[in-house]
């Protein structure tokens, strides 16, 4: 096993993911097959080769700072799972 | 009147501008049809029932008033894969996290689709988050397969590909990050288009993996596909990576010519897991092409057996990306009990994501994660890198590559004979096109013993969407469109479930 529980459970909260212990157990062999899988890929020889993260060369796209969205604030805070005037609700961050 | 929704969309636009039929009449004609199939197809996830026969009238008057002659489209109804946002109409990715979002804005395609008087039916069933290939990962539940309603459409655009089919809509919009357009277009019997990435804006489209993602046409015939990318395509400045394209004028590439064209089958294509059945299809499809004066032949395409893993490191890493702004704060799903910020974020994900989304952010995350960046993100950056090269290097010999779309046919509902990777594998034929951002369409070509369509794919050159519609129009004048047998043979859908069930309708070509 190269994914040890350790390394599944700090994987699991970065990704702020909890699983049961049965789904772990199962996600845990599945993980370590797909770690088993794409390790074929140390199979290519890659030396030297840039890695290519968009398929076009394409630079950073800038635009002017100018707000073209409108003020939708209703429509936005109408998805909001907790609200309270006018602002999105969150349990307290700070003591 | 005449049933309407067999039609091509085409066909239907310019009854349209004849006034041999009002957008309304057309409209709910299409609902009705609805109304009678989708308690057996189940392929949408929201009918906009309401918003439809409004945008019917409104377009109406825009017809009326001779605003919309230029439009091929105008009045025609269609239908939207659930990850593409729609304003005001609930947008959930088929996933129990979006479950009631509404978005506040429209994509840039339902936009340009809008703005060309095209009428929005619904939104489509899919796999949750795009991440799949049967609709079954869908939090509200698979969508059939028309042709069979034992059997799968495919996925993730599995929704889109069954309305299409199943004519509960003229056409619909797709999604394609590994295959998800044209693998159940091949499923079901339909046209799929992935136009080069960047060629269609990216704006309101839900990401699964940024860097693969293209939203691209589903209809029953090229020419439709080809009016619709018309529409959709086009640079957008909400779009970082779209990009400036000329001559987006694809109609004009509608012809039935493919007199010196050279297509290349690549070997490696041809053994391994391909189904005899789609394989002797392949070989008549050749034969096809060969007739109407292509030049086809078989040829070496490397590294292969690479793209798979690659597709999933890359198309992992990005979802875990992607899928972090899902917490549970300002929209979506959110746990009922939680103590502190932590648990509300922890839970809310893990209760309003599905098995196989929280197992691809697993998978991201640890290809991300600082040990594993190297050995695996980073090298299949660089597998990419070749890939595409090598497609490159082929397409100095061949103007397009000819292959299957997947091993097999439309698997059954339920069929549990595939493990997780097994079922990764079975991408082998459409992945690489994401990787090196080519566009690529797939096309019907006959069935299998079992009644069940036969796709195939034909993938282009970067921006070589001409060749592509040229060489598959040219193709369909020679096999014709085949409608689901139920729905070509008028038979009750209601008795021909029972018929569906033990099919014994052979291949009939």
């Amino acid at each position: 096993m190269i994914i040890t529980e350790e390394t599944f459970q700090s994987m699991a909260a970065l990704a702020k993911l909890t699983f049961s212990e049965k789904e772990k157990k199962q996600l845990l062999k599945e993980l370590n097959d797909f770690v088993n899988y794409i390790e074929t890929m140390k199979g290519l020889n890659t030396d030297g080769v840039a890695p290519m993260g968009n398929v076009h060369a394409i630079e950073n796209v800038l635009r002017k700072d100018v707000v073209l969205n409108k003020n939708d604030k209703e429509a936005l805070l109408k998805n909001a799972p907790e609200q309270k005037n006018g602002s999105f609700m969150v349990p307290k961050t700070v003591d | 009147m005449m049933d309407i929704t067999s039609l091509p969309a085409l066909v239907l636009g310019n009854m349209i501008k004849n006034r041999e039929i009002s957008v309304v009449e057309a409209t709910k004609a299409q609902l009705d049809a609805i109304k009678q199939r989708e308690p057996f197809y189940h392929s949408y996830i929201t009918v906009m029932e309401e918003e439809a026969l409004s945008q019917a009238t409104k377009v109406q008057k825009r017809i009326d008033a001779g605003e919309l002659r230029k439009s091929a489209l105008a009045g025609v109804p269609m239908a939207v894969k659930d990850n593409i946002c729609t304003k005001g109409v609930r947008t959930t990715c088929a996933s129990k996290m979006l479950h009631n979002f509404e978005p506040s804005y429209d994509a840039t395609v339902i936009e340009r689709l809008k703005q060309a008087g095209v009428i929005i039916l619904g939104k489509t069933n899919m796999d949750e988050f795009a991440m799949g290939s049967t609709t079954e990962k869908s939090a509200f539940g698979a969508s059939k397969n028309p042709w069979n309603i034992s059997h799968v459409p495919g996925g993730s655009s599995g929704g889109s590909a069954s309305v299409v089919a199943g004519e509960e809509a003229f056409f619909a919009l797709g999604t394609d990050t590994g295959g998800s357009i044209r693998q159940p277009a091949g499923y079901c019997g339909i046209i799929g288009l992935k136009p080069t990435y960047g060629t269609v804006s990216r704006y309101g489209l839900i990401a699964y993996a940024s860097s693969l993602d293209q939203i691209g046409p589903m209809g029953r015939n090229v020419s439709d596909c080809t009016a619709v990318l018309e529409v959709i395509a086009g640079h957008d400045e909400k779009d970082s990576t779209s990009i400036h394209r000329k001559e987006l004028d694809f109609r004009k590439a509608l012809i039935d010519d493919v007199k010196g064209m050279r297509i290349g089958v690549p070997k490696g294509y041809l053994d391994g897991e391909l189904d005899d059945e789609i394989k002797d299809r392949l070989y008549s499809a050749v034969k096809i092409f060969r007739q109407k004066g292509a030049i086809v032949e078989e040829f070496d395409l490397e590294m292969i057996d690479y793209a798979v893993p690659a597709y999933y490191v890359i198309a992992c890493a990005e979802a875990s990306s992607n899928l972090s702004r899902f917490d549970g704060v300002k929209y979506g799903y959110r746990t009922p009990n939680y103590e502190n910020l932590q648990e509300l974020y922890e839970k809310s994900r893990s209760e309003g994501f599905g098995s196989e989304v929280k197992r691809r952010i697993m998978m991201g995350t640890l290809v991300l994660s600082e040990s594993y960046y190297d050995a695996y993100y980073r090298k299949a950056l660089k597998v990419r890198s070749l890939i595409k090269q090598n497609f490159k290097k082929a397409f100095e010999n061949v103007d397009l590559i000819l292959g299957p779309i997947s091993p097999r046919t439309a698997p059954e509902l339920g069929e549990k004979t595939q493990g997780t990777l097994q079922s990764y594998r079975s991408d082998i034929y459409t992945v690489s096109v994401n990787l090196a951002g080519l566009p690529a369409i797939s096309f019907p070509c006959g069935r299998d013993k079992k009644g069940l369509p036969i796709g195939l794919q034909l993938i282009g050159k970067e921006f070589g969407e001409k060749d592509l519609i040229r060489a598959a129009y040219s193709f369909e004048q020679a096999v014709g469109y085949e409608r689901p047998t139920t729905l070509r043979e008028g038979i009750d859908i209601v008795n021909s479930q029972e018929t569906q069930m033990h099919p014994n309708n052979k291949s009939q070509d």
